[in-house]
Parts: C-alpha cells; sequence; structure tokens
C-alpha cells in the first residue's frame, strides 16, 4: 500500500509540473481529485479493504497524499494563473481590423422624408393620390380659379408645352385637388405628394424641379379652426414634437380666405436665430377654405360642404431636416451625397 | 413695396409707444407680410458727418489713400479706396465698432500696413440706395461729429411689404390705402392731416377753379379704359422739388427726377393712382385718344427703348401717333423737359387684363402697370388728379390751371351688398364671434352694415369693390384677420371614420424601392424630367419623338423623357471616376407624345399625352464585361422577391442604345413591360463612358397592372431529393431556357430544378459550340425516390438533350 501511495504521488507530482494550461490543471484536479473515479478516492476505497489496525496509519498518509497534492495543484494554478495572457495570446484577433462592409443601397432623401410624410397623413385616414405632371391649362390654373391674365400666373413662371393643346409642366400639385375632387366627390381627404416645376434659373436655393405635398380635406363645417389644428397636429408629428403655429393672411386664388401657416422655429425656440431670420417663426404651409368656385369646379355643391387645402415643400422639407444648403444637390445623381442617407 | 411709417402718420395715428417691430408684426399678423423694416435712425446709429483734412497717398498700394477726417471729438486716419475724396469734403464716417445696415461691423484694421480707424461710406453701404461709385459728399454747412441721421433728417420707419402678397390688394398699392387698414388693426381713426372720420372715406384734396378751355378726350373702347380725366396746366416750370418731397420719394425707394414728375409719384405713392404728364406742346392737335394700336405702331418708351406694338396693346395716343402705351409706360416724344411751360396731367383707369397681356408681351412691368394689372378703384382717378393739381399750384407759383378738368368715363362697380349670416360667418372661422365685434370690424375697414333679420347687408367700399371682394367668403376673411388669427381657439373636427382608399401604385412603388435599395444593394437617384436635344442626338434618339417646350430657360430643358436611361447614363459619367462599383435606380414618369392619357377637362373632349411611372437601373463594375447578367439578376431577384410569375426572353429589337445581341424583354403574362440590356457598344466612345453599363428598365404601371400580394406557402419537402448532374456540348446558338425547357418537359412532377453551373466555350470545345454543366434536382411529394427510379428518368433526359438539341454528353 505505501509504494503505491509513493507511486501516486510521484506521478501526480510529475503530471502537476507538466502542466501547461487551465485545461490541463482541470484535467489533472479531475484525476485525483473527482469523488467518483478520483486516484484518492479510488485510494479512499482501497483503505476501506484493509485491516482495522493498518486503517490509522494509512489513513494519515493518505491525508498527508492528498494535501501534497492539492498544495502542489494550488501552487500550479498560481503559477498558470501569473501567466493567463497564454489563453489571450493564444485567441487573440485585431478586433479593431475592418473588412469591407456588407452593402447596402440607398433610398433619396426625397423618397424617405415622402415615405415618413404619406405614413403620417394614412394614419390620419388621408389618401395618397397622384396626378398627371404634364398638365392642362385648365386643371392647373383654370379650374383653381387663376384664369388668364390672372397676376397669380406671374409668381409662377411656367414651362409651356408646343402642343396644339394647352399644356404646362404643373406648377404646383394642386390641379390634382380637381381632379380628386371629381373622381371621389365628397367628402373627401387626400394628400398629393409630388413633382412640380418652375422655369426659374436655378441657384443654390432655386431649382425648376422640386417637390411638394398637396393636401386636401372636404367635409361638413370644415372651419378654420380646424384647419390650424390639424396642421398643428402633422407639423408635430412631422418634427415629432409639440410645434407652436401661426397663422396669417396669404394669397392663394384657389382659397378664401387664405392664409400662411408657419410654425415656432425649432432651433431657437422662438427667440429668433439666423434660421428664422431672427423672427422665430418659419413660413412653411400656404393653406386656405377651399374657395367656392374650385369646389364647383371640382363638382362639389358650396353650400353643402366645406374644405381646406394646404401645400407644402417637400424640397424644402428635406433641406431644412438634413440641413442641405444647395437644392440642386438632390437631383445630382451623385454618389458621394447620395450615399450619406 | 416700401412702406413710411412717417408718411402713414399723415392718416393714422400711430402712437410711439409701439415699437417698429410691433406695427411690422401686426400688418403682418392682419394685413400682408411684411418682409422686414429699416429704421433709420437706428441703422445710421454711429455714423457721423466727417470732414476731410487731408489726403494722402497710401505708402504701399496705388489704388488706395490714406485721408485724415474730423469727425468733431477726434481725428482718425482713414484708408480709403474711393476716387471721389478731396480735402474739405464732408462725408459720412463709419466709427469703429459700428455694424453697418448691410451687416459689416467696423473694426480696427491694417489695410496694407496702414492702419484704419474706420471708414468712409458709400450709399449702398448706408442703405441710402444702391450706388456704389464713390463716397457720398454731404452739404459742406454740416458740422463735423453730427450724426448723420440728423444731418439728414431721415427718422423715418420704411416697412417693406412682400409684392407677392398684395396681389389681390389693388387699394394696398398706397399709403392711403395701408393707413385704411392701419385704422382698422389699431381701432384708430382715420385722418387726413385735420379732418377724420373712420371707415376710410377720407381724404382731403383742396378745391381749386378749373379752366374754361377743353381737352378733346376720347376713350374708343371703355371696357378697356373705364375712366380718364385729363387737365391742361400752362406756366410750369420744371425745376428740383423741395426737401420735403424728395426725401418722401426717396423714403419709398424712388429717385427725384424733377417737381412735375416727383409730383406724380408721390400721388401714386400716397393714394395708388398712376399718373403721367404730357409735355402739352408737343402733342399733335392736343388731343387725346385712347386706342388700341394700329398695324405696325412703334413707340419710343421714356427708357429709350423702341417698342413695337401689337393691334391688341391698349395706347394714348394724339391726333396722330401713339403717346404712351396706356399704363404701362409715356412716350419720349411727349415726355415733359426743361422747357417744358404746358403740361396734360393724365390720371386714367385701365383694364387689369389687358395691362397684363401688354406687360406680358412686351417684358415691361412699371410702377403704374404694377397697379393697374390689380384693377384699381376708378374712384381714386379723380382724388388722384386732384391732388396731383393741388400740389402743382403750390410748387409752381405760376401755374394756372386753363382747362376744363375733364373726365370721361363709363364704370360701374359691384358693391353688393353681398347677404351673409352671422352663422355662416361663425361656422367658417369655427368659433362664436360676437354680433356687434363682427359689424364693427367690417365698418372700420370701410364697409357699410346693415343688420336685418337673417343677418347682414355687407356693402363693399369701392377700392375692394374691383374684384378683391364679392362672395360671403370674402367676408369671412375681412372678419377672421381683423378679430385675429392669434385669438382664435384651434380645435380638431369631428367627422365619421373611414378608411382611406390604398394607392396601390404608391405601396409597389415603395417596395420595390426598398427591394431595390435594402435587398439588392442600389442607390436611388432622382433626375430631371428634361432631355436636352444634344443629349438625344448623341444617343441617337429620334428628338421629335420627344415632347417640346416652347418656352425653354436653356438648352438644358428642352425636351421631355420617355425612358430614364438617358440621365441614367449622365449619372454614370459623373460617377465613375469616384467608384468602382456603380449601382443606380430611378423611378419617374416618363411622356409619351402620341398617347391619350388623362384628360384635358372635364368640359370639353381631349387628353393629356400619356404619362406612366418607370423603374429604370444602370450598373457598372470595373473590368466586368458583361454586366448585363448583373441587370438581369437585380430584375430577376426583384421579380422572385415580389412573387411575380414572369419570364426573360431574347427580344428581337433592341432600343438604340441598347446593344443588339444583349437585349432580353421582361414578359409578365406573356406582356413585355420592360427590357433587360447593356449599352450599344458604339455609345462607349461618344459618351465617354469606359465601363460596360448593364441596363434594366420596366414600367411600374404596366406591373401593377397585374401585380397582388397574393402569395401561398409551399409546403417544406417532406422526402429528400436527388441531385444529378449532366455536362454536355452543344450549339452555341442553343440558349439555356431551352434546355431547360427541354428538361423539363421530360417529367414535370419529379423535376424540380434545373441549375446551371458551368458554361465554357473555347479551348478543346469544337469551333460554334459550347460546353454546358447543370445539375437536375429530383423529388417527389409521396415518397422517397430510389436511385433506380431516377436513373430511368435521367436516361430519358439525355435521350431527348441528344435527340432535340443534339447535345453530346460528356461522361
Amino acid at each position: 500500500m505505501e509504494t503505491k501511495f509513493k507511486k501516486i504521488k510521484e506521478e501526480a507530482l510529475k503530471e502537476i509540473k507538466a502542466i501547461k494550461n487551465s485545461d490541463d490543471w482541470q484535467k489533472i484536479r479531475d484525476k485525483y481529485f473527482s469523488r467518483k473515479n478520483g486516484e484518492l478516492a479510488k485510494l479512499l476505497k482501497d483503505i476501506k479493504e484493509v485491516s482495522e489496525d493498518l486503517k490509522p496509519k494509512l489513513g494519515t498518509l493518505a491525508n498527508q497524499l492528498k494535501t501534497e497534492i492539492a498544495k502542489a495543484l494550488e501552487q500550479k494554478e498560481g503559477e498558470i494563473s501569473s501567466k493567463k495572457e497564454t489563453d489571450l495570446e493564444r485567441d487573440f484577433i485585431d478586433v479593431t481590423l475592418e473588412i469591407e462592409k456588407f452593402k447596402l443601397g440607398h433610398l433619396h432623401p426625397l423618397t424617405q422624408v415622402q415615405n415618413e410624410l404619406e405614413d403620417i397623413f394614412k394614419s390620419m385616414g388621408f389618401m395618397i393620390l397622384d396626378g398627371p405632371e404634364l398638365e392642362s391649362d385648365y386643371y392647373n390654373f383654370e379650374a383653381l380659379n387663376i384664369p388668364a391674365w390672372h397676376p397669380a400666373r406671374d409668381s409662377q413662371d411656367t414651362f409651356y408645352i408646343e402642343s396644339k393643346d394647352k399644356l404646362v409642366l404643373r406648377t404646383h400639385t394642386s390641379p390634382v385637388q380637381i381632379r380628386a375632387m371629381q373622381k371621389y366627390g365628397a367628402p373627401l381627404r387626400c394628400v398629393v405628394p409630388g413633382r412640380v416645376f418652375r422655369n426659374e434659373a436655378t441657384d443654390a436655393s432655386h431649382d425648376h424641379t422640386f417637390y411638394q405635398l398637396e393636401g386636401l380635406m372636404i367635409d361638413k363645417d370644415i372651419a378654420i379652426t380646424h384647419l390650424v389644428a390639424i396642421m398643428k397636429e402633422m407639423l408635430s408629428a412631422i418634427f415629432k414634437k409639440e410645434v407652436k403655429v401661426r397663422l396669417r393672411p396669404g394669397y392663394f386664388p384657389f382659397v378664401e380666405p387664405g392664409f400662411e401657416l408657419d410654425f415656432g422655429c425649432l432651433i431657437c425656440q422662438g427667440k429668433g436665430c439666423p434660421i428664422c431670420k431672427q423672427s422665430g417663426w418659419i413660413e412653411f404651409v400656404g393653406s386656405g377654405l377651399v374657395h367656392p368656385n374650385v369646389l364647383k369646379y371640382g363638382g362639389i355643391d358650396p353650400k353643402k360642404w366645406s374644405g381646406f387645402a394646404f401645400g407644402l415643400g417637400l424640397t424644402r422639407l428635406v433641406m431644412m431636416k438634413y440641413r442641405i444648403d444647395d437644392v440642386r444637390l438632390l437631383q445630382s445623381g451623385d454618389l458621394r451625397f447620395l450615399n450619406q442617407f | 413695396m416700401l412702406i413710411s411709417r412717417n408718411w402713414l402718420k399723415d392718416f393714422v395715428k400711430i402712437p410711439d409707444s409701439l415699437s417698429a417691430k410691433e406695427l411690422g408684426l401686426k400688418l403682418t399678423m392682419a394685413m400682408a407680410e411684411v418682409e422686414g423694416f429699416v429704421d433709420q435712425k437706428e441703422s445710421l446709429k454711429g455714423i457721423v458727418v466727417g470732414e476731410i483734412l487731408e489726403v494722402k497717398k497710401h505708402p504701399n498700394a496705388d489704388k488706395l489713400k490714406l485721408a485724415i477726417v474730423d469727425i468733431g471729438a477726434k481725428k482718425l486716419s482713414i484708408v480709403c479706396g474711393a476716387p471721389n475724396i478731396e480735402k474739405g469734403q464732408k462725408v459720412p464716417v463709419a466709427t469703429l465698432g459700428v455694424v453697418l445696415p448691410n451687416g459689416m461691423k467696423i473694426e480696427k484694421v491694417k489695410v496694407r500696413g496702414e492702419e484704419s480707424e474706420g471708414m468712409l461710406c458709400a450709399e449702398d453701404e448706408l442703405g441710402l440706395g444702391k450706388d456704389h461709385s464713390g463716397i457720398v459728399i454731404l452739404d459742406k454747412k454740416l458740422m463735423p461729429g453730427t450724426s448723420l441721421a440728423k444731418a439728414l433728417g431721415l427718422d423715418d420707419i420704411i416697412y417693406e411689404i412682400d409684392n407677392k402678397s398684395l396681389t389681390h390688394r389693388p387699394d394696398l398699392w398706397s399709403h392711403y390705402g395701408v393707413a385704411r387698414e392701419v385704422v382698422a388693426i389699431l381701432s384708430e381713426k382715420l385722418s387726413a392731416k385735420g379732418g377724420s372720420a373712420s371707415g376710410g372715406k377720407v381724404y382731403k384734396v383742396e378745391s381749386f377753379k378749373d379752366g374754361k378751355e377743353k381737352l378733346d378726350i376720347k376713350i374708343e373702347d371703355f371696357a378697356l379704359c373705364p375712366r380718364y380725366m385729363g387737365v391742361v396746366i400752362e406756366g410750369i416750370k420744371t425745376e428740383d422739388s423741395p426737401v420735403w418731397l424728395k426725401k418722401r420719394i426717396e423714403a419709398v425707394g424712388m429717385r427725384p427726377i424733377n417737381n412735375i414728375v416727383d409730383i406724380t409719384n408721390y400721388v401714386m405713392m400716397e393714394i395708388g393712382q398712376p399718373l403721367h404728364a404730357f409735355d402739352y406742346d408737343k402733342l399733335e392737335g392736343h388731343r387725346i385718344i385712347v386706342r388700341k394700336a394700329n398695324p405696325g405702331e412703334k413707340i419710343k418708351t421714356i427708357d429709350e427703348q423702341e417698342r413695337k406694338l401689337d393691334e391688341e396693346m391698349l395706347v394714348i395716343a394724339d391726333a396722330k401717333k401713339p403717346v404712351a402705351i396706356a399704363g404701362v409706360m409715356g412716350g419720349a416724344n411727349t415726355e415733359i423737359d426743361g422747357q417744358t411751360q404746358k403740361v396734360i396731367i393724365e390720371s386714367a383707369n385701365f383694364n387689369h387684363i389687358s395691362i397684363r397681356q401688354t406687360e406680358s408681351i412686351l417684358g415691361l412691368r412699371s410702377e403704374a402697370s404694377i397697379r393697374f394689372e390689380k384693377s384699381l378703384d376708378p374712384n381714386i382717378t379723380e382724388l388722384g388728379i386732384k391732388k396731383a393739381i393741388e400740389l402743382i399750384l403750390k410748387l409752381c407759383p405760376g401755374a394756372k390751371i386753363v382747362s376744363h378738368l375733364e373726365d370721361v368715363k363709363k364704370f360701374k362697380l359691384n358693391q353688393g351688398p353681398i347677404a351673409i349670416s352671422f352663422d355662416f360667418i361663425n361656422k367658417k372661422i369655427g368659433q362664436e364671434i360676437a354680433e356687434d365685434k363682427i359689424i364693427r370690424i367690417l365698418e372700420s375697414l370701410g364697409f357699410e352694415v346693415k343688420k336685418n333679420r337673417e343677418g347682414l347687408e355687407v356693402f363693399v367700399p369701392s377700392w375692394r369693390a374691383t374684384k378683391d371682394i364679392t362672395l360671403p367668403e370674402d367676408i369671412v376673411e375681412e372678419v377672421a384677420r381683423i378679430y385675429g388669427y392669434d385669438n382664435l381657439k384651434i380645435d380638431l373636427p369631428e367627422i365619421k371614420m373611414a378608411r382611406p382608399e390604398l394607392n396601390k401604385e404608391r405601396e409597389l412603388e415603395r417596395k420595390i424601392k426598398n427591394i431595390l435599395a435594402y435587398g439588392l444593394a442600389m442607390s436611388e437617384v432622382y433626375n430631371y424630367s428634361f432631355n436636352s436635344e444634344e443629349q438625344l442626338h448623341k444617343i441617337g434618339l429620334h428628338i421629335d419623338s420627344h415632347i417640346k417646350i416652347a418656352n425653354p430657360l436653356s438648352s438644358e430643358t428642352t425636351r421631355l423623357r420617355i425612358s430614364l436611361l438617358p440621365n441614367l447614363l449622365n449619372n454614370i459619367i459623373a460617377n465613375e471616376r469616384f467608384f468602382n462599383e456603380i449601382k443606380l435606380f430611378e423611378v419617374g414618369s416618363v411622356y409619351l407624345k402620341d398617347k391619350p392619357g388623362e384628360r384635358l377637362s372635364d368640359k370639353k373632349p381631349g387628353f393629356l399625352p400619356y404619362q406612366e411611372k418607370h423603374f429604370a437601373g444602370v450598373v457598372v463594375q470595373k473590368e466586368d464585361q458583361s454586366p448585363f447578367y448583373n441587370a438581369k439578376n437585380i430584375v430577376e431577384s426583384l421579380f422572385e422577391k415580389l412573387h411575380l410569375v414572369y419570364q426573360i426572353k431574347a427580344a428581337k429589337t433592341a432600343p438604340v442604345w441598347g446593344s443588339a445581341g444583349k437585349t432580353a424583354a421582361i414578359l409578365l403574362n406573356g406582356k413585355s413591360i420592360g427590357l433587360v440590356t447593356e449599352l450599344n457598344p458604339k455609345l462607349y466612345g461618344k459618351l465617354d463612358i469606359n465601363n460596360k453599363v448593364g441596363i434594366f428598365e420596366f414600367s411600374l404601371t404596366e406591373l401593377d397592372k397585374v401585380y397582388t400580394d397574393e402569395m401561398a406557402y409551399q409546403p417544406i419537402p417532406e422526402f429528400p431529393s436527388i441531385e444529378l448532374d449532366i455536362s454536355m456540348i452543344v450549339a452555341k446558338k442553343i440558349l439555356w431556357e431551352e434546355v431547360k425547357q427541354a428538361v423539363k418537359e421530360v417529367e414535370k412532377e419529379l423535376i424540380r430544378k434545373v441549375k446551371i453551373f458551368d458554361v465554357f466555350e473555347g479551348k478543346g470545345i469544337p469551333e460554334g459550340k459550347k460546353s454546358i454543366a447543370f445539375s437536375i434536382e429530383y423529388r417527389s411529394d409521396d415518397k422517397t425516390l430510389t436511385m433506380a427510379e431516377v436513373q430511368v428518368i435521367h436516361k430519358g433526359v439525355l435521350k431527348i438533350l441528344e435527340d432535340k438539341l443534339g447535345a453530346q454528353i460528356r461522361k
């Protein structure tokens, strides 16, 4: 028995000495100290078999052996842990290294903002409508209460088409108001995002092609107070915070009364800054109660129904949102710009 | 339009406690947009009169001078580049720390090594005009150190009102008109220098005695000229206007010319009536005929431009020739000058449409025509001429009225009454406003109001009756804006819930955009709807199949696109040098000439040119010799993601910009909705594109017609499949599609997939042949197929390939 003890001890110390890492250490520890088949457990079982008088001695020896091996293991554990970097070294990679990124495409910022606005209006029960970009003079002007030689035509430099019919590139999304009224009648709630054209010289803040969003709501007894409330809801949804609005007189031939709707500058909270030209307000929406003549053109009885219409610059909103200082970038097709979105 | 606060004060009391900003805001909120204002005293703060004691050469710069300037308290050394300074002059000096009206801050700086302790100012730098040719030279008598504002008597506040916001308000194009609004806004009373009344009826002119002579005035068409007044005055001496008049004219941005011209401008700015003065002696027959221009007539206007007249244009003529383009501009031939002694003063009213047509054809707008085009009140014609006579008599002591004050007129204004109920007003506004408040507001604006059982009868004042106010809705606006939009309590409408109809095409468009961008890694571009003729020509597209813009601003905007491709090619050209890989797509309208689209109008027949939305994409990858497959891959991946049953088949024809041998049609239900191709090899050099371009374009509108988002899932296979490969040599011309079809024909149910994995031509393969390798997947839904069963079918496949396609199976 005693020689067996000695043998185990020598073997164990040798094996412990050879341990290189914590995995080995764990294995060796288990080999000797496992409660079931550890060498020491087996040894204790063997001791149970010997005669009673030998037991005390062997027991003492066994304990000594256990202590010695445990001590050696403990010592080794210390050695290993002081060399912990060995694991780290073995697994090391440069986590800051960059590989080629997964390729994702990019939606144009106008698309992104337009989608957002469409979703807001859909949630408020508005239809999203389209209309022809190449329009008749009738829908673009006449049916909107802008007869030939109306001074309001001045402020909308128009691209005319060489054709036997009087055709224009629409100067606003408003012709879709009439088309929608004729198609759907009243009550009606719709918005029309889309491309519009003005025949003017381009610079950093003007382009001959840009995007508007037009809105129309027709129902019973629609009033100015409703218009302002819905505009406030819309703007708060767009800017994702409660915004202040104010109404002031504005002139658009297809509404009466007509308003300019401003919102409180979000940059300076109305205190005045370069963005709002020190006024605390940003002019953003043209609006008004639909002119009775326009309702008539749309085939809706102005005695029964009333409504409001509004229009805002989608392009301008995009520029405000992303602080874009040159409108021409939007239609430049320059990937160095587009790939930022 | 510029409005002087001092001038307004002639007619309405504006308390000094109401700051410049506050009044501006009140006008903006109730009348029309005030774009800004200049407080003359504030803007010239720190700018003083200086006397130039000495002008020296700048030691380091030829064009610069060094001026020693006495500003009373001290002497400054100032570097100046203006050519017109001399010793002894009195000039405006901006001292250190001053911020000029244009935003420039004066700081102590070294200019080419010499210190400058201030700045001598030109007119534009002081915001007093546009001149930048030299330093403003002041009156010699002024004391150095006096503030410039005081020296020039500048104590006004000038408001700038946005002209666009006055489009519908002919009555606001004058100080008197704005004063009427201020009365209503401030609840003040209107006065005309002493007299006072509410409701805007007061405008005082001094009475005078007119002469005996008759002035012959003939109006040929009263529809175009509803009123013409004229008077002959002699003993005129044209000279500089007195300071008060010049100051007023200058304050509102006009240049003083001489007393007569200044008076006509003054009256226009005061009550909005444009006037014109003819030199009586230059008028042949001394008579006035208002008529349309004769064929071929021309006139040189006072701006020295020769202008061809149109037979629809209204002119003022004497016995022989046109002497003015009515309401737009006078002729040089009858212009008053230093010798003028006798004048005819014209005060007239012209039809706004006629004026607009003339302006538009001539490309000419004047202060007069801007007013006439708004439709002026014919009643101010009389006030205008009377005011002018009053001023001429005052400023030209020798002046004498020799003619009768002629007045030829035929007009009728629609002044109502407009019947309106209180309920209507309140329902439109959305808030209850007290009846007496409504009446008070309307009366303060000059409306006459009669209350009856139904509500109100509202009589429109003449200055609002030309076309501005005709409807009950117009009355609502008057009440609401003066009541104050800020005083309204906003309220969401209560309406029936309803599901909005879905815009299917728009939903599909968004879905496709998302797949292309976030699935297939393409970038979205927005291009213009225009093509240039040069661009179309280069590409080889037929120019005349593109709709033509009648009035393009530049050669870039002359035609409308029928395909998105030309502009996408421009995007490639612009991006090629920055990127090795370019994958772009666009969604946009195309405009097709000879196909009918939406209705022109609901009132008459006819259709717009057809317009539909296209999706198009281009793919470029450096070194990629066959980007066709990339383009096709995109279309296939997209259509598969949309669960569409589609076909891509070799097309018989290619567009001019496409490569003839590499064009395929995209078919849905057998109908072609678009194509996949590669750029025509001839175009690379012409367009300066370096890498091969894969292209696809299809009609979203057509796709939408067949698209549904219905789909049913396929059960997950229960039994394993067996895959067998085939490698064979066939004729080069045999399409993969044919091979696939032939294989599938053999056993429609059990052959699940036929997948190509290699195509090879060249070494080891006979001329005119190619080697194809592909795999066939066999699977049954009912059981596990055994190899033996599969082999039977597979043998059949091999046989068909050999028999039908002449394939040589490689073992």
